[in-house]
């Protein structure tokens, strides 16, 4: 009745101890050698790839999506280089992003006020992911955190470890969004063996990284996944947002499939950790009641 | 409790809604073979995908009148109908119930320009906010059971332990002094947008959030909360094949679920919860009572283990059982069987998922209430007081039900 992980899966359960930085070597090694004329596995009663597993990507991204060097990050003398900034090249296609002038401004704002927490505009101002709110597209695709995609039949579920996001995507027909959200609305279709997903509706919340660099209510991402081995999907993201920027532009890297024995998406459900930070100054001023 | 179950060889009989809607119902015998043949997935998993309505009529615990009578005979229920006791919210007439939310809105207006009478939140009305978000077209049906519990046999929830209590009472006495909001840990879990109710209280549908969505994947069940997660459940061939469990340190809010296949059945084992967290029981208020505002699992979530077993008994129908084992929280084990119903209004096209929650990221409801408790401290260390007392009378039942559990058990020896 049920089918274990089936052939594809044996040469990992061999390799199951292999540590993540090897894995991604191994990857990279594969990406060269095989690139697109990888035949992925199907998923069984469709004619689509297998997406299922546990992936996640390994970039400086969400620091800043462009080029970015070592840094000492905010507190360097609470945190020493924990909270230093790893150097990290663009992920952006041509390297940089393409801001009207006038939106330029504000992202420079964003990321002077990136840790100012002001009660009176709790979610309008600061870098949401220090708050623990909901990433968005695509930045929830290059946190450092892994993510899980369930692939059914006609529509794919992506489990998000990050502040426990999520996302459903019909795979086939399109809806409309009823009101706009941090994750977005996403509706998915299949362009050969890449996995292509429409998001819109979206707030003008969330942030593309901890440069500052956002988007508006505008914003639409088309998202595309292709297997490039057992091991890696390419990610590619196409940005479109005319209140924020000239043109439509692009950012792609590899998304790694996490091989680890035993593995589950533990829960990052961040709520508690950020409530001292976003709530803290409303206590403060009393010396703590706590 | 299983072998009970198999023992009652009672079918639920189809039963229908008296009010508009097509419902019909749910249930049969727990283990009978009622000749279904559970569908499918393509890679040959029983298929338990959908949307499914996760609400239910069925008390937690068994009103006192039906003694150890597990199901209501049909009469019982048509008089409960009767009563009352079951309502729909709408009829299905978009129009009416819109204009109704209009009236609410503008009776609303009207009072927050009457003079302020000295009650705190006097301009809420309350009812056009829940109308609101209650609205919904279609009921889920109505099973036979008298109670959502079905072991012990009284059908009541089983007294906590001695300790329990204690600790209980320590927490009350560490909590006195303490406002209403002198930070964010004096308000619930639900408030502070961490949990709704825990599970497994959550897994059932409320008249705001009545949906649970099932995505299967080769060795992989989802389920789509309405509360801003998704359970991924890892399933296996058999319980030999299980992931292994998690260890000790590693403890999570909505715990660590492993699952694997009993037949046709979904069985799912869930430990590792953290400590604090407001589950084992449903719905508003755990063992610590729904009238206060911190009301936590009283137990540390050590030793607390769920086992759900999820089994489509119909195209439409899947039954929903769980058990709770804690032996340092509750004296005895307790087991629950309910009915989820596939969502008709999903079935037809018109809801193709279920909707972000976004608690926390405008959660400006906790800055207000801190706010507030600071503005006037003295009214909040009041009401917090009165919460207390509220919970100090419960704490007293509590420990009556254990002295009543106690010398009902030693008369029996």
């Amino acid at each position: 009745m049920m089918r274990s992980r089936s052939d594809r899966w044996s040469i990992w359960r061999m390799g199951g101890i292999v540590g993540m930085a090897v894995t991604g070597l191994l990857a990279a090694h594969l990406a060269i050698a095989q690139d697109e004329s990888y035949a992925a596995p199907r998923l069984p009663g469709t004619d689509h790839p297998d997406l299922n597993g546990i992936w996640q990507s390994f970039t400086t991204a969400n620091w800043d999506l462009q080029d970015h060097g070592a840094d000492a990050g905010p507190f360097p003398r609470q945190l020493g280089v924990w909270g230093a900034q790893p150097p990290g090249q663009s992920i952006v296609l041509g390297g940089e992003i393409p801001y009207r002038p006038e939106a330029l401004a504000k992202k420079q704002r964003n990321f002077s006020e990136r840790l100012v927490v002001d009660h009176d505009n709790v979610n309008t101002v600061g870098d949401p992911e220090a708050k623990c709110y909901l990433p968005g597209v695509p930045r929830a695709t290059y946190m450092p955190f892994p993510f899980q995609i369930i692939q059914s039949t006609d529509r794919v579920i992506i489990a998000y470890q990050f502040a426990s996001a999520s996302r459903t995507i019909p795979v086939g027909g399109t809806s409309e969004a009823p009101v706009d959200s941090w994750m977005g609305w996403s509706n998915g279709h299949w362009d050969g063996d890449t996995l292509v997903v429409d998001v819109a509706g979206f707030n003008d919340l969330s942030w593309l990284d901890r440069a500052g660099n956002y988007h508006s209510a505008a914003l639409r991402v088309e998202e595309r996944y292709t297997p490039m081995s057992p091991y890696h999907l390419q990610y590619e993201a196409t940005i479109t947002d005319p209140e924020v920027f000239t043109r439509p532009w692009t950012i792609r890297f590899p998304l790694y499939r996490r091989v680890e024995k035993n593995l589950r998406l533990l829960e990052f459900k961040c709520v508690d950790l950020a409530e001292a930070y976003v709530y803290g100054g409303l206590v403060e001023d009393e010396g703590g009641a706590r | 409790m299983r072998q009970r179950l198999c023992s009652t060889g009672m079918a639920v009989v189809a039963l229908c809604c008296l009010c508009g809607g097509s419902t019909a119902v749910a249930g049969q015998g727990a283990q009978t073979d009622n000749g279904y043949a559970t569908p499918r997935t393509p890679w040959g998993d029983p298929d338990l995908q959908g949307m499914w309505d996760t609400r239910t009529y069925t008390p937690f615990e068994r009103p006192a009148d039906f003694g150890t009578r597990e199901f209501m005979t049909e009469d019982e229920v048509a008089e409960r109908e009767r009563l009352g006791l079951r309502r729909v919210i709408s009829d299905d007439d978009d129009d009416a119930v819109a204009q109704e939310l209009v009236q609410q809105d503008v009776t609303r207006y009207a009072r927050s320009d009457a003079p302020d009478d000295g009650r705190p939140g006097y301009r809420i009305a309350g009812a056009e906010y829940n109308a609101f978000w209650s609205s919904d077209p279609t009921a889920p049906p109505l099973s036979l059971r008298t109670s959502q519990i079905v072991d012990p046999p009284d059908g009541r929830l089983p007294p906590l332990t001695a300790r329990t209590l204690d600790t209980w009472g320590a927490r009350e006495e560490l909590r006195s002094g303490r406002s209403q909001a002198d930070d964010w840990e004096d308000r619930g879990l639900s408030e502070r947008c961490i949990t709704r109710n825990g599970l497994p209280g959550e897994m059932l549908g409320s008249s705001q959030q009545p949906l649970k969505e099932l995505v299967q994947a080769p060795g992989v069940v989802s389920i789509v909360m309405p509360y801003g997660y998704v359970r991924v459940i890892a399933v296996s061939a058999d319980r030999e094949d299980m992931l292994a469990p998690l260890g000790s340190t590693i403890r999570q809010w909505n715990g660590d679920s492993r699952g694997y296949w009993d037949g046709d059945t979904l069985v799912v084992e869930t430990a590792n919860f953290k400590e604090t967290v407001v589950n084992a029981v449903p719905a508003h208020g755990g063992p610590f009572g729904g009238s206060s505002h911190v009301h936590y699992y009283p137990g540390d979530g050590q030793t607390l283990r769920l086992t759900e077993r999820f089994r489509r008994i119909a195209d439409n129908t899947l039954e929903y059982q769980y058990t709770v084992e804690d032996p340092e929280v509750f004296v005895e084990v307790f087991s629950t069987v309910n009915y989820f119903t596939l969502d008709p209004w999903a079935v037809e096209g018109n809801q193709d998922r279920l909707f972000e929650y976004a608690c926390h990221e405008h959660n400006y409801g906790m800055v207000n209430a801190i706010r507030a408790a600071r503005v006037d401290r003295d009214w909040a260390l009041g009401e917090a007081a009165r919460e207390a007392s509220i919970r100090r009378r419960e704490l007293g039942e509590k420990r009556e039900q254990l002295r009543e559990w106690v010398d009902t058990r030693d008369a029996a020896r």
